[in-house]
């Protein structure tokens, strides 16, 4: 390999673990003696990761790139930094330092010493408008507390009966979502827009403890549960549950879920996705069945006319609270609008992947 | 073989580290500076390869030149030398790994690496405090030089080099130093939210 041959590619394919071990001493010799192209291996390090935290990287890549850099502590939070990087909305910091202090509506004070000022602030100003109340006679004094009073006690009524018209639609909402025939179309799709997650731009991290609370809790997320309940070796599936909750800006991953035991049938609608064009990632999430326990899994998606589109690593399913589930990330670009079949498989040591469940969805880009 | 903790009896003694430090330079501050390289230099050496324990395995590489050179052994080139031990502990580490892989039967996985630990909005609001200790101008070069896809990142970077005047070379040091900054940063911040 000559010198100038060190371009970025063969700097990632060094650190992909891909050049032959010659080649690898000459890359090594050369970085340790030319800060540059230290620098510049230092960059396509970066590169590299952020990459795979927004699931760009094409497989071969990602599964060397598993490989060689999941195992170092170091390089581990290296991809924590990158995760939480890729997931940062640049217009919510594009506020300057000194503008953040002076305005705190404009951008949220960060520092405790922007708190510390706006609080001084709102004191001293409350301090005056105490001071002339003071000035007032006793009588317009009390009219005006009592007013205060009646306006707060007025406020308090207010929100209790708001809250109580809020969490019956909640309830309206979850009826109408509740289990229905396996042949009835996916009413989720039809009734309500489609929620898409707010996640850390990882390609398979796991979401929290359960399905549900994956929906339901995650600090900045809905979820994207759409599917109507059907059939799979005669388990129903349980019933779908989503959050109505707007999607913050800045988003970049959209997140499929697969209850247990869903498939489509003959006359069943297959589940929408719906993947914005800010999405720069798809997550697929999987709850498994009992007895569908193997040491690893497989994900494999297909288009409608049966060419590949994605093929997992070895996955490894995570405990939740009602059960196992697993998830896979792939880049969204790889998921143009159209139709999907997702290939669940099981493996035990040597064996060819078991077929446990195939899913159908297509995707809608808008 | 004890790769990443050395037992008490492979520990470098003083002797040893002294003969070593001889050996890289006759001058005692050179010498320690180029120790400090060496060092350095191996970390990243086995960082790169993919090993899981760097740093202990460039005290571990550095420890077996040492006492090569304690038991009298003649070693005109160190560093090269040096490498040439590092070379061997890696084949050596990724057994190891292998095998340890093969016992547990299962691969370094996202889903373990990046497991959703509740610290990520922390970790956010950290990001975020420290972005705004940068300096305006530095703040909007590091975002805008991390934003995009492959390649409309690549031609991202270049309409930012065009219009900051500078070269791409002189652009990618300056990012990889802001970066640096905001991750050592972000680690301080998250620490000390730990304490809290």
């Amino acid at each position: 390999m000559k010198q100038a041959d060190l371009n970025e590619d063969v700097l990632a394919r060094y650190l992909l673990g891909e050049l032959t071990e010659e080649e690898q001493v000459r890359v090594e010799e050369r970085a340790f003696s030319d800060p540059e192209t230290l620098a510049q291996m230092l960059a396509v390090e970066n590169d590299l990761i952020d990459e795979y935290v927004r699931g760009e990287l094409p497989d071969e890549a990602r599964r060397s790139f598993e490989l060689k850099f999941l195992n170092s502590a170091e390089r581990r939070r290296k991809i924590e930094f990158a995760g939480t990087l890729a997931r940062l909305n640049p217009t919510s910091i594009s506020v300057p330092a000194d503008a953040a202090a002076a305005n705190a509506e404009t951008a949220p004070a960060f520092s405790t010493s922007n708190a510390t000022q706006n609080n001084s602030a709102s004191a001293s100003r409350w301090r005056s408008f105490l001071d002339s109340l003071a000035r007032f006679p006793l009588t317009p004094r009390l009219s005006f507390a009592a007013l205060i009073l009646l306006l707060l006690i007025g406020g308090v009524l207010f929100f209790i009966n708001r809250q109580r018209h809020d969490d019956n639609i909640v309830v309206r909402r979850t009826e109408q979502t509740s289990p229905r025939p396996a042949s009835s179309p996916d009413i989720t799709n039809d009734a309500t827009p489609l929620t898409q997650n707010a996640q850390p731009p990882v390609p398979a991290a796991p979401p929290p403890a359960s399905p549900e609370s994956a929906q339901n809790h995650q600090p900045d997320s809905g979820a994207s549960e759409n599917g109507a309940p059907a059939q799979r070796g005669g388990v129903q599936a349980s019933p779908p549950t989503k959050v109505n909750r707007p999607a913050p800006s800045g988003l970049s991953v959209a997140t499929l879920v697969f209850s247990s035991g869903m498939t489509r049938g003959e006359n069943d609608p297959a589940k929408k996705f719906l993947l914005p064009p800010t999405a720069t990632a798809a997550r697929l999430s999987f709850t498994l069945e009992k007895g569908d326990e193997y040491r690893s899994y497989q994900v494999e998606v297909r288009a409608a006319d049966g060419s590949p589109v994605f093929q997992s690593g070895q996955l490894t399913a995570y405990a939740t609270r009602t059960g196992r589930s697993l998830t896979v990330g792939l880049p969204a670009r790889k998921l143009p609008a159209g139709s999907y079949e997702a290939l669940l498989r099981g493996v035990d040591d040597g064996e060819r992947g078991q077929l446990l469940g195939d899913y159908y969805f297509e995707v809608v880009r808008r | 073989m004890q790769t990443s903790r050395p037992d008490r009896a492979n520990l470098l003694t003083q002797a040893a580290f002294d003969r070593l430090l001889a050996a890289l330079d006759c001058d005692r501050e050179q010498a320690g500076a180029k120790y400090t390289e060496l060092r350095e230099q191996l970390c990243r050496f086995f960082t790169w390869r993919g090993c899981p324990d760097p740093e202990d395995h460039a005290d571990e590489t550095i420890n077996r030149t040492a006492r090569r050179l304690a038991g009298g052994e003649q070693i005109a080139d160190v560093r090269g030398y040096a490498f040439g031990v590092a070379r061997l502990l890696v084949l050596e580490v990724h057994r190891q790994e292998e095998r340890k892989r093969l016992a547990l039967a299962e691969l370094p996985t996202t889903d373990e690496a990046l497991k959703d630990t509740g610290e990520e909005e922390t970790r956010l609001r950290c990001l975020q405090n420290c972005l705004l200790k940068l300096s305006q101008g530095n703040r909007e070069l590091i975002v805008q030089y991390y934003q995009g896809e492959r390649s409309a990142k690549i031609a991202n970077r270049r309409q930012l080099a065009a219009k900051l005047s500078l070269s791409l070379n002189t652009l990618r040091m300056r990012a990889l130093r802001l970066r640096e900054g905001l991750e050592n940063c972000m680690r301080e911040c998250m620490k000390s939210e730990e304490d809290l």
